[in-house]
């Protein structure tokens, strides 16, 4: 499912605007989805990378790395070799890489369309939907009592852990 | 449904029990002005009392206003927009902005001082969005950011000014209000104004008349 379909279930069940909310609905929805690190959730991925600055980008859907291979065949390991920061892998300075240098990245992700963008799985439509809710009642606190804010947060955790 | 002449015509009513004469001291557009206000006040106190139900299809106007410029480089397409009503510290009287259809409204990118545009998601949209700012002459403006090639958009709001609108005519057009508010409205301005147009003299003898002091 798209995440529009995410924006408008939650902007009807809020009865706000659509377009006033979207962009800050997309940054709630990206937030629900990049920690959700359910087994479930991830699927595995591999590709080709290519070291540029002594360092590699990470993929926008990653989340776990698994491991990391030269041309050679050779396994470079995390904390050791390499480390992650901030989207990237960098690469211990004693090994001088240069650029250009591919490996064969395997990790762990959430699953992206055709776009890059993240896909989601339709039975999230509900977890998702409640996160939203919980975030903007929370937000408009003067506007709704405090049991609807709560029952949000509950029916998110609770869908949260069923798809766990 | 009425027309703001005719809302003007039951104030100026009011004021002089019930007749309807042209000889009033009270200009047409001072009144229009403050039934202008006076519908700003009663919409704002309806959301700030958490009574936003009531406001409904009768308070908003649809416009496809005129294109300003359009800036290749930046994505970006400017549309003239009338003063858009202020509700609350977090609403405004926008409805809908986009597709002329009326079925795709466009992302606004923030409302009030927030600055969501910074977020990298933003930078990251290929979705069409926008942003209603004032320029440096003092106008209104709509941003329409992500497709420099849109000519024509829908937007449907509660303006400040209803008559600001282009294409309104005051004496066919009817009043954005609905039959309630009118009424609250009329009460109101008369109200208002008749403590302005009533004179009393001033009394400061304590003789049980109306005495006036001698100057």
């Amino acid at each position: 499912m798209k995440i529009e379909d995410v924006i408008a279930a939650a902007s009807e069940e809020l009865q706000v605007s659509y377009g006033e909310n979207a962009l800050w609905f997309k940054v709630l929805i990206h937030q629900a989805v990049r920690t959700f690190k359910s087994a479930n959730a991830l699927m595995m991925f591999s590709e080709k990378v290519e070291t540029l600055d002594s360092r590699i980008k990470l993929p926008s859907n990653f989340i776990k790395m698994s491991c990391l291979v030269d041309l050679n065949g050779i396994t470079w390991c995390e904390d050791m070799d390499y480390c992650i920061q901030d989207n990237y892998i960098l690469f211990d300075s004693s090994y001088n890489v240069e650029d250009g240098i591919e490996f064969t990245l395997t990790y762990k992700g959430l699953p992206v369309d055709e776009e890059g963008d993240i896909a989601l799985r339709d039975i999230w439509e509900r977890m998702l939907v409640s996160y939203v809710c919980w975030k903007y009642t929370r937000r408009h606190f003067d506007r709704y009592p405090a049991y609807i804010v709560n029952d949000f947060k509950k029916e998110f955790q609770l869908q949260k852990q069923a798809l766990t | 449904m009425s027309t703001l002449k005719e809302i003007v015509d039951k104030v100026k009513s009011n004021l002089e029990s019930g007749f309807t004469t042209d000889e009033t001291r009270l200009d047409d557009l001072f009144i229009e002005s403050k039934i202008h206000s006076a519908r700003g006040m009663i919409l704002s106190n309806l959301v700030r009392s958490g009574m936003r139900d009531r406001i409904n299809e009768s308070f908003v106007q649809a416009i496809n206003p005129d294109l300003l410029e359009y800036d290749e480089e930046c994505e970006m397409v400017s549309f003239e927009c009338p003063s858009v009503i202020h509700l609350d510290d977090r609403h405004d009287g926008f409805a809908y902005v986009g597709h002329v259809s009326g079925m795709k409204p466009f992302m606004r990118i923030r409302s009030n001082y927030t600055a969501l545009s910074m977020h990298s998601l933003y930078q990251k949209e290929t979705q069409i969005a926008w942003d209603f700012v004032v320029n440096v002459t003092g106008s209104y403006d709509i941003n329409v950011y992500k497709n420099h090639r849109l000519r024509k958009i829908l937007i449907r709001a509660i303006f400040n000014n209803p008559t600001a609108v282009p294409n309104y005519r005051k004496d066919v057009d009817q009043y954005p209000l609905d039959a309630v508010t009118e009424n609250e409205v009329v009460e109101m301005i008369s109200v208002d104004l008749l403590k302005k147009i009533t004179v009393v003299a001033p009394d400061y003898i304590s003789d049980s008349q109306n005495t006036l002091p001698r100057r």
